[in-house]
Formats: structure tokens, C-alpha cells, sequence
């Protein structure tokens, strides 16, 4: 009834398991004393700004019941932005406001919502409602980020983001997460979202996969997946390199998204980013990792540039 | 690098530790390995009374010792206070012991118990006597002498050539119930059966044969009054022939148990007369590994003392399931770690398991199905509240507890006595259970919930038919020691890096164009 495919072979590939991954890759190179930087999403933001890292702009954060009153002053300035939990995941407790209609706040959806409703909303954020482990949490304010349309025609709702993975300060590989409507608009391989690999040299897709078959073109919009290019490539490459500066995570995960007009901004970090990455790119990571091994015992304490430099030399294919 | 060393070094200890803990006391203290089976245990005693004649009383009694077959444990005696007790072992001859009372000033009858444990021990373990036979002096006149040699030139077989049927014809002579009047001179009129096996003792040691003059009996049924058999043992430290009065078989009961060997009497009392001995045999069928501990205290050993079985057998029953926990952890690991089944919540499937523990596989799972099916519905409805997680989890937990009553009280109607074991379940584990599988359903889809549910139940499965095996159980119990090795091996897995067999099937698209692929 399965068919398997022989350890022998995924090792000679250079796949990484998810117990190599726990045990080589997150133990070895991510402390614990480094992941709440990268799971609160204000420390990130606070961490990211502090080196200069491009992130949406964080507004202003409400900490405390009390503020919610002044949520309205708080609010004033902006007419549209985004309300998220520094402690949420998978998208819960995300609220996008486009733009406002009198007193109310408008939806992308076209929903309209009273004070009252984001009062609620950040009230519940404060108790705990969306962050894990329903511990208190804080509210952050940030600007919308206007999503480029160089991916419009490869996605399904959702917005792309680009997953860039960081081993000890070189990227080593890249893809992009496509929303389909069987993944029911949320970018998540295993419910039927289309992973596309990236080329680290030019940003150009070497392959896509979905359900873990190969696949050539997106199946809702029909575009074909091996046109699709990230603009501003080497800008997002180095954005993700210089992360490792900022959280000393050895294994980084970088989420990043392109806004019109200010290029690409790291939307979020994960310290336990997942294997998917190498299904999408159809290559194992251990290789390029044992690359990257190699070089930094030749070449200690590269800059972020030289990092990148390596890196789109090293896994540039095709 | 120097820290992997000291990790598997460590790892190396722990297995080793509780291996070789359950090795020693498996074999030096005697727990039974796989399961607690019951072990026949005679208690022997042999009641002295005398009354006493002098200010001083000594009473010597010879008593048994270790041999072949059977090991003595838990000696014990009782005696009254004035007297000083003390064993005397033989030495280099130790299978002769002696337990010895002294008092001084004693009046009125006086009663003395000697009690002790006997059980089979196997052949290997105990020697019987290899030590030197030791001579017996001789102290035959010159009239008794020409009567012993008339009597060894009246048997027609050469001592020198066929030593058995020597003395087996040597015995006939003097067991005759019609004595002849040489060997009445030896031996008086009526000898009582001592009387003459030592009488054949001295008259094989002028032919130069050793032998050593030994009383026991047979250890089977519980018996009030014992008799004791005297028997002649002739040979040395490797080889044994034993000859008894009345029997030509040359070979002792497979429990024989020796009280006395060597030594001239079975009990000496000095000071005191009217003395009685009485030996009574109680047989028992004690559970091998308690009766291990029991033996073993006297020993006070600290793996011992330290046991399980030293708790009371209220608290005992408790740390039988306690112990099962460890085993229940490994197999979540393995499962996990090694299979890649992934399950809700990392320990719940080990509490399912223990609930499997009361309720039985079956009525087990369908029991968890419909608390956790009709507490997702419950929970789903929440959801639509908008509830803050506690709040929630507490009202998921109430419904689990109603829904729990509710099943109870149903299945009773029914007649169905299963329904009463539902209060098994771990509401809390089950509430936080659904809490998680509903997240899971929002944020996953419904095939998630399955999949990861369904690994959970499959994992309790497994682990509960491991907690439930009944050797698993015994050794956990009886070898606590032996978590250290689950410890150990639960430390080694959380360093295995490989692959788990559910991504031989992830990766499986890696296959295609792979060079070994045919
Ligand atoms: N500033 C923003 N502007 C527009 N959309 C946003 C913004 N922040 C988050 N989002 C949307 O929410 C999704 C999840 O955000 P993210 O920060 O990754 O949180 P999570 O940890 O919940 O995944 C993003 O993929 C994006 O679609
Ligand atoms: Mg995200």
C-alpha cells in the first residue's frame, strides 16, 4: 500500500528529517535564549528596527486594558492599518483595515467596523484570545503593506510571501508559498497550497510542487509557475542574511513580503522554520548546509554581503 | 565534542545500572524475571523443652545449612530472655552448624524454637559440602575389634573393589533385626537406627572409608511431628553416595533437607533433663518475588529495602500502575520520534492508555470517541462565542464531566457495567484534548483532526497493550531499576537524528530519476 523511498537515497540527497532538523539544526544553532525575539512580533519588529532591518512600520502598541479606551486617539492618525497579536500565529487574531468610511473602519472584504468592534477585537487580543498558550498578550498597530502585483496572477486570495531560510547567516534556500482555493486561500503545502522553489541566484521559480507532486502551472489561475520571478531579489536576500545579525538564530526562517512602494519587508521570523522548503526545491538542505560549513572554516566572520555573495554563487542552479 | 562523550557515557551508565541491578537481583536475590510466580516455602522449627537441673544451662542443636538444592533463610528463634544466642558454624566442615543457648539461673520448664525458611534454590548455586571429610576417631577395645573384623570378613565382597555393595551388605549385618552377637556386643541389644549407621561409620573408617553420619527428611507436605532419617554419607567433596537403613537406592529425595551433618549429636543439653525435641513443617506457596525481599532483608541489602515490595500492599498496587508510565512514555517516543505518528498533545495518549488500563481496549475507545466527538461539537459552538481560552477550556471541561455523567448513567440503565469505568478518563487531558483538535479543525481542516487524533488513539492502543502485558508489568515492578534503562534509551532517541518512517513516505517524490530506482 506505500511505497518508500530507501533512507539511503534521501541521505545521499542531502534531506533533512524533521529529527535532524530538531536535533542538528535548531538544538545546535538556536539557543533558547534567542527565541523570544523571534516569537513575539514586537521584539522582532523592535530587534529588526534597531538594525535597520525594513519591517512594516509599527504604529503604536496597546500593553493594557486601560488603553483601549484611547483606542480612537491612538487610531486617529492612520486610516488604514493592521492590528495583530505580538503573540499570535497562523494568522489568528489578523485584522486589516483598508480604509475608513465616516466613523467606521473598512475591511479588505468590504466589511465595515465600528470603534467598538476593534475595541473588542484588541480587548480580546490583551486576554489572551489568539496567542498560544492564552497567556496575556499585547497589541500591535502597524502599517498596511500594499502587496506588489508582480504575483497577482499566482495566487489564489492570500498573499505570497517569500520564505527565505537562513543557515548561520547565509541563505540557503528559498521558496514561495502560493494560496490555491483547495488550500482554501492560506499558504500552507500540506493543505494543498502550491510550494515553488527559488532559485537563490536570479529569484527565478526552478520548480513548484503541490500535494508533492510536481506541478507546472498554478491550478486556479492556470499561470505558469516557471515564469514567475521575485522582483527585487538580491534586496530580499540580504534582508533575510541580515537577520542572523539581529536574533543570532543559526537556523532562520524569514518571511517576507514586497510592498509597492517600499520593496520587500521581513513580515515575520521563525526559529523552527519547516522541511517543506527542500519538497518545493525539490533538493535537500544537508548539502548546501555541509557548503556553507565548509566555506565559513575557510572564511570566518563574513559580512552579510559577503554572505550573500556566497550563497547566490554557491546555490544559484539552472 | 568532549560533552557527546560525557551524554553517551552517561546514557552507557543508566542502561548498564538498571540491567545489571535486575541481573543481580535476579540471580543473587532471587526475583523471579518475567513473572511473579509462587515459590513452595517450608518454615521448619524444632521445639526444645527441658526442664532445667543446674544454675547453667547450655542446649546445643544441631540445625541445617545451605545445601544442594535447598537454601535456608529467615532463621529465627525464640527462647527466653536470660538466654544468649549465638550460631556456631563449623568451620572448615560448614555444613555442620550449630545453634547454641546459654542462660544461667533459668528455673521451670523451659521452651526454646528454633524456626527457619527453606526453598528451592537451583543446582549451581549452593555446593553441597566439598569440603574435606573430616576422620572420625575410633576407639574400638581390643574384644569390640575382633568383632568389627569377624563382621567385615563375614560379608563376602572386597571393601577395596566394590565399596557400594561393601557397604550395602555391611548394612544388611547391622540392620538384621535379629542381631548377630558380634555385632550385639558392638551395638547392646535394642540400638536405635543412629546407633547403628554410626556404628557402621567407625567400622568403615578402620577400612579407611570416610563418612559422614547426617539426619533430614523429606520437605513435601506440612507436617506437626517430623521424623528424622539418619543417613550415611560416604564419598568425598564431589561425589556422594548416600546409604540409608531399609533402602538400596544409594540416592536421597530431591528435597532432602539435612539438619544435622557431622557433628556427634543432634541435640545436646547440658543442665537439664526430661528433654524433648519435636520438628514440624509447614509448607507454604509464597509469591517469589515478596518472599525474595523477604529473604533478602536479612541480608539488609539496600536494593532491597529500598523496593517496591517494602511499601505497604495498599500503596503497592498504585506504584504497579505508577511504574508502567515510563514504558508508556518510551512507546510515545519510539512512536513519534521514530514512526513519525503524530498525535494531539505530546502525553495524552499515555493517559488514554492508563484509562485503557481500567476500562479495556474496546469499551476504552468507544468511550474516548464519543467524549470527544460530542465534546468537538460543544466545543464548536463555543468557538462561536468568542470566549477567552480559559473560560473556554473550562467550559469544555464541564461539558466533558456532563457528557461523562451522562454516558455513565445511560450505560447503567443498559446494564452495561462499562459505563461506570468512564471516571477513569482524564477530564482535564480530555477537555484540553478537544480544546486542541478544534483549534486544529479551524486552522487545518477536518483531515488533520483525524489524522492527529487517530494517531493519539493509536498510540494509547500501543501503549496500552504494552502497560497491560503482564511481564511488562512484573518487571517494571519488580525491577524499578529498569527505568533507568528506559531512561537511557529515551536520552539516545532524543539525539537520534534519522529519518522517521513517515518521511520515507513525505520524501517519497524525491524517488523519481533517483540512480538506484529501477
Ligand atoms: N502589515 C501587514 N499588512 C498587510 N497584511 C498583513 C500585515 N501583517 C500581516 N498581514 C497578513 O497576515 C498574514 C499573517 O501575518 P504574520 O505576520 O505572518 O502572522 P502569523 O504569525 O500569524 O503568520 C500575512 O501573510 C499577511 O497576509
Ligand atoms: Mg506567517
Amino acid at each position: 500500500m506505500f511505497d518508500f523511498i530507501k533512507p539511503s537515497r534521501l541521505r545521499e540527497l542531502g534531506i533533512v528529517g524533521m529529527n535532524e532538523r530538531n536535533v542538528r539544526y535548531i538544538m545546535e544553532n538556536n539557543p533558547r535564549k534567542f527565541f523570544p525575539v523571534v516569537d513575539d512580533k514586537l521584539k522582532t519588529k523592535i530587534a529588526a528596527q534597531k538594525h535597520k532591518i525594513a519591517v512594516p512600520q509599527l504604529y503604536s502598541v496597546v500593553r493594557e486594558q486601560s488603553q483601549v479606551r484611547k483606542l480612537k486617539d491612538i487610531l486617529a492618525p492612520y486610516s488604514e492599518f493592521v492590528i495583530k497579536p505580538a503573540n499570535g500565529s497562523q494568522g489568528k487574531g489578523i485584522l486589516v483595515i483598508v480604509g475608513k468610511d465616516g466613523d467606521r473602519y473598512v475591511k479588505p472584504n468590504g466589511e465595515k467596523l465600528s470603534l467598538l468592534d476593534l475595541q473588542r477585537h484588541v480587548s480580546n487580543t490583551l486576554s489572551g484570545l489568539y496567542s498560544l498558550g492564552g497567556e496575556n498578550d499585547n497589541a500591535m498597530v502597524e502599517a498596511l503593506v500594499h502587496f506588489t502585483d508582480a504575483f497577482k496572477n499566482f495566487t489564489y486570495q492570500g498573499v505570497p510571501d517569500i520564505r527565505l531560510i537562513v543557515y548561520k547567516g547565509y541563505p540557503i534556500m528559498a521558496m514561495m508559498r502560493l494560496a490555491t482555493s483547495e488550500s482554501d486561500g492560506k499558504a500552507n503545502l500540506h493543505q494543498g497550497a502550491v510550494g515553488v522553489g527559488i532559485n537563490l541566484g536570479d529569484g527565478r521559480a526552478v520548480g513548484a510542487v503541490m500535494h508533492n507532486v510536481t506541478c507546472l502551472a498554478h491550478p486556479d489561475t492556470g499561470a505558469k509557475l516557471s515564469e514567475l520571478v521575485v522582483p527585487h531579489w538580491d534586496e530580499q536576500v540580504l534582508l533575510a542574511s541580515r537577520c542572523y545579525e539581529v536574533t543570532s538564530l543559526g537556523y532562520l526562517g524569514a518571511d517576507i513580503v514586497i510592498d509597492k512602494e517600499l520593496g520587500p519587508l521581513i513580515l515575520e521570523l521563525n526559529a523552527r522554520p519547516g522541511l517543506s522548503i527542500q519538497i518545493a526545491n525539490q533538493e535537500g538542505l544537508a548539502h548546501r548546509r555541509a557548503k556553507i560549513d565548509a566555506h565559513m572554516a575557510q572564511n570566518p566572520n563574513e559580512t552579510p554581503e559577503q554572505r550573500v555573495a556566497f550563497s547566490k554563487k554557491a546555490f544559484a542552479r539552472g | 565534542m568532549a560533552s557527546k562523550y560525557r551524554f553517551y557515557i552517561l546514557v552507557a551508565i543508566l542502561a548498564f545500572t538498571g540491567i545489571s541491578l535486575t541481573i543481580y537481583k535476579n540471580k543473587v536475590l532471587h526475583f523471579p524475571l518475567f513473572t511473579d510466580k509462587t515459590i513452595p516455602v517450608w518454615t521448619v522449627e524444632s521445639h526444645i523443652s527441658f526442664q532445667p537441673t543446674d544454675k547453667d544451662v547450655e542446649v546445643s542443636l544441631a540445625i541445617p545449612g545451605n545445601q544442594n538444592n535447598l537454601a535456608i533463610a529467615k532463621e529465627t528463634q525464640i527462647s527466653g530472655k536470660e538466654y544468649e544466642f549465638t550460631i556456631v558454624e563449623n568451620v572448615p566442615h560448614r555444613e555442620h552448624r550449630r545453634a547454641i543457648w546459654k542462660a544461667s539461673g533459668v528455673e521451670g520448664k523451659q521452651d526454646i524454637l528454633y524456626r527457619a525458611s527453606v526453598y528451592d534454590v537451583s543446582q549451581s548455586e549452593l555446593e553441597f559440602y566439598k569440603a574435606d571429610v573430616p576422620d572420625v576417631s575410633v576407639e574400638f577395645n581390643e574384644e569390640q575389634l575382633v568383632a568389627v573384623n569377624e563382621i567385615v570378613k563375614s560379608i563376602n565382597v572386597d571393601p577395596k573393589k566394590d565399596e557400594v555393595a561393601f557397604i550395602d551388605a555391611l548394612l544388611d549385618v547391622i540392620s538384621e533385626p535379629k542381631l548377630q552377637s558380634k555385632v550385639t556386643l558392638l551395638l547392646g541389644s535394642k540400638p536405635t537406627k543412629t546407633k547403628r549407621l554410626e556404628l557402621a561409620q567407625l567400622i568403615l573408617a578402620t577400612l579407611d572409608i570416610k563418612s559422614v553420619l547426617a539426619k533430614g527428611f523429606e520437605l513435601d507436605k506440612s507436617k506437626k511431628k517430623q521424623k528424622l532419617t539418619a543417613v550415611l554419607c560416604v564419598g568425598d567433596g564431589d561425589k556422594w553416595r548416600f546409604f540409608t537403613l531399609g533402602s538400596d537406592s544409594h540416592k536421597l529425595p530431591p528435597r532432602f533437607l539435612f539438619w544435622q551433618r557431622g557433628g556427634n549429636s543432634l541435640l545436646d543439653v547440658t543442665g537439664g533433663k526430661d528433654v524433648k525435641i519435636s520438628i514440624s513443617v509447614l509448607k507454604e506457596n509464597k509469591l517469589a518475588g515478596a518472599f525474595a525481599v523477604d529473604t533478602a532483608s536479612d541480608k539488609k541489602s539496600m536494593l532491597v529495602n529500598f523496593s517496591i515490595y517494602s511499601l505497604p500492599i495498599s500503596q503497592q498496587s498504585t506504584f504497579k500502575k505508577l511504574l508502567m508510565v515510563p514504558l508508556g512514555a518510551l512507546i510515545v517516543v519510539l512512536l513519534r520520534n521514530l514512526v513519525g505518528i503524530s498525535t494531539s498533545g505530546t502525553f495524552m495518549p499515555i493517559l488514554i492508555a492508563m484509562a485503557f488500563l481500567e476500562t479495556n481496549v474496546l469499551p476504552g475507545i468507544v468511550i474516548f470517541l464519543l467524549i470527544v466527538s460530542s465534546g468537538l461539537a460543544v466545543r464548536s459552538y463555543l468557538t462561536r462565542l468568542n470566549l477567552l481560552l480559559i473560560p473556554r477550556i473550562s467550559a469544555v471541561l464541564i461539558v466533558v464531566v456532563f457528557i461523562m455523567a451522562f454516558l455513565s448513567v445511560l450505560s447503567n440503565k443498559l446494564g452495561l457495567r462499562q459505563g461506570l469505568t468512564i471516571t477513569f478518563f482524564p477530564m482535564i487531558v480530555l477537555s484540553w484534548t478537544i480544546e486542541r483538535l478544534c483549534v486544529l479543525w479551524e486552522e487545518q481542516g477536518a483531515k488533520e483532526v483525524f489524522v492527529r487524533g487517530g494517531g493519539s488513539l493509536l498510540v494509547a492502543v500501543v501503549a496500552y497493550s504494552v502497560m497491560s502485558n503482564g511481564t511488562a508489568r512484573h518487571m517494571m515492578f519488580a525491577f524499578p531499576e529498569l527505568m533507568l534503562t528506559v531512561l537511557a534509551i529515551v536520552l539516545l532517541l532524543g539525539r537520534y537524528s534519522g529519518y522517521r518512517l513517515s518521511e520515507l513516505i513525505r520524501f517519497k517524490a524525491f524517488d523519481e530519476g533517483g540512480s538506484d530506482n529501477v
